[in-house]
């Protein structure tokens, strides 16, 4: 830190100061969570979609997990994998560098990367939310935990990319 | 104020900002830097946060809002579920007595030989003659044929990945419990090869019928067959080998049977099949009857025992003579 100095004069005078481009570890260790809960979230599903009566949901009225779950839209398009698939990826992608970050802490271009990544992941749980809801008319809460846990880290992968670190 | 003291004022002014005052304390060091120094105000991004978790919650309000508003009286059944093991055996078992006793049919529209006008080009992949399929999950004819095709290409190989759909509920007639061929459906055979391509699925862009999102597509020989017979791009089309071709619904133009099968399930499907007075078994095993006669013809007769049947003999005499 520059230490700030005040000059003489008018008070427009700036007052320098500097940010460390290190974030806190904190940030990091609860995106690697929220990755290891989307591990586990997709990985049920996944299993769910293998063998069926795993399944622990409601079956009838709007919440309905077999209908979302059983819909082609839970199969990857044109093919019979399973839409949790990529998911259970994408958590996998977002624990590395979670895990990078934590070792890492001063590199910017990590936290960036997150950012995108889970800017990525946000628009998917957006989609897969629209065809919940317009298509299959029913909600899958299990999904909406996938979901939840997305939203929760591109917040969090947003909130980790201020302050900026100075250029020097 | 005179123009003395303003003009006294101003050079205060810049003595100080120069530092030429008496007393002044030094610069600081990174003023002097200039270029090097960079002022950094940046806080954390509440603004941009709370922004972001208000898009997605307007998202998700708008979206319900309008899907409540287009909650019509008619509701498509989008699931699709592995078939169940039972059911397929079932179809690859149905008696034999039970298919002499329907023979055609009620089917008017069976497949016949492609004229030598349409230049066919003979289909084959893996050096085994092939059968193509072209149809869509929404269509009531398809979600018919797909029920004689199984059956009917039953004594050829083994049927796998097969999933169960309904068709439109927005057509007519409409909601046919049938299979559909996209979700990795696959006949293991030593005869032919049997290719599938449903280019719609059962899902209403407009929530109204037509059109329906696409799945998938065809290309290749296939395609060239598909829009050169079929002119109207219609569902089904069945080539079989580029020697015959079926085009449209086996039905063909009387529907009624094709409508027996609305809001059934399977297994009451799988009943009414056991009973070829039926008008079910009528159109779901003549078909039936009619896809084993032609693979048949491309197959060289092989397998002999379903091939050389009296049933399947007549029919593929009827083929033959077929324009």
């Amino acid at each position: 830190m520059v230490p700030a100095t005040a000059g003489a004069g008018s008070g427009s005078e700036l007052r320098p100061t500097t940010y460390s481009s290190q974030s806190s570890p904190l940030g990091a260790v609860a995106l690697a969570v929220l990755a290891l809960i989307g591990i586990g979230l997709a990985g049920y599903l996944t299993a769910v979609h293998y063998a069926p009566t795993l399944l622990v949901c409601s079956n009838k009225g709007l919440i309905n997990c077999e209908a979302v779950l059983t819909s082609s839209y839970s199969v990857v398009p044109g093919t019979s994998i399973p839409i949790t698939v990529p998911g259970l990826a994408f958590f996998l992608i977002s624990l590395a560098l979670a895990v990078s970050q934590l070792r890492r802490p001063a590199n910017y271009q990590l936290r960036q990367a997150h950012a995108l990544w889970g800017g990525l992941g946000l628009l998917t749980a957006l989609y897969l939310v629209f065809v919940e809801v317009m298509e299959v008319h029913n909600i899958c809460l299990w999904c909406s935990c996938v979901h939840l846990t997305l939203l929760l880290t591109f917040l969090i992968t947003l909130w980790r990319l201020y302050p900026k670190p100075i250029a020097r | 104020m005179s123009k003395k003291s303003m003009a006294a004022r101003r050079q205060m002014r810049e003595a100080a900002a120069e530092g030429r005052l008496p007393g002044a304390r030094q610069q600081s060091r990174s003023r002097t830097k200039g270029r090097n120094y960079r002022r950094n105000t940046s806080g954390r991004p509440w603004g941009l946060i709370s922004g972001v978790v208000g898009v997605v919650a307007v998202f998700v309000i708008v979206v319900v809002l309008i899907d409540i508003s287009l909650q019509g009286a008619l509701k498509q059944d989008t699931k699709v579920l592995p078939a169940p093991a039972s059911l397929v055996t079932a179809l690859a078992n149905i008696p034999a007595q039970t298919l002499d006793a329907v023979k055609g049919g009620a089917i008017a529209n069976y497949p016949v030989n492609i004229p030598s006008s349409y230049k066919p080009v003979a289909l084959s992949a893996k050096g085994l003659p092939e059968v193509g399929f072209v149809g869509a999950e929404y269509c009531p004819y398809c979600a018919v044929q797909r029920w004689s095709l199984i059956i009917g290409l039953s004594p050829f190989g083994t049927w796998s990945g097969l999933h169960t759909i309904r068709s439109s509920v927005y057509d007519a007639p409409s909601n046919i419990p049938t299979f559909s061929f996209a979700y990795g459906a696959k006949l293991t055979s030593k005869y032919l090869v049997f290719s599938t391509h449903e280019l719609e699925s059962n899902v209403s862009i407009s929530k109204t019928g037509a059109p329906y999102k696409s799945l998938q597509s065809v290309t290749g020989p296939l395609a060239t067959a598909y829009s050169t017979i079929d002119t109207a791009s219609g569902y089904p089309f069945l080539d079989y080998a580029g020697k015959l071709a079926q085009v449209g619904s086996e039905e063909g133009t009387t529907t009624t049977d094709v409508a027996a099968l609305q809001d059934l399930s399977w297994n009451k499907v799988l009943t009414k099949l056991r009973d070829p007075k039926s008008p079910i078994a009528q159109v779901v095993l003549g078909g039936a009857n009619y896809v084993t006669a032609a693979t048949c013809t491309i197959t060289g007769n092989k397998p002999a025992a379903v091939c050389n049947s009296s049933r399947i003999t007549t029919l593929e005499s009827q083929l033959a003579a077929s324009a």
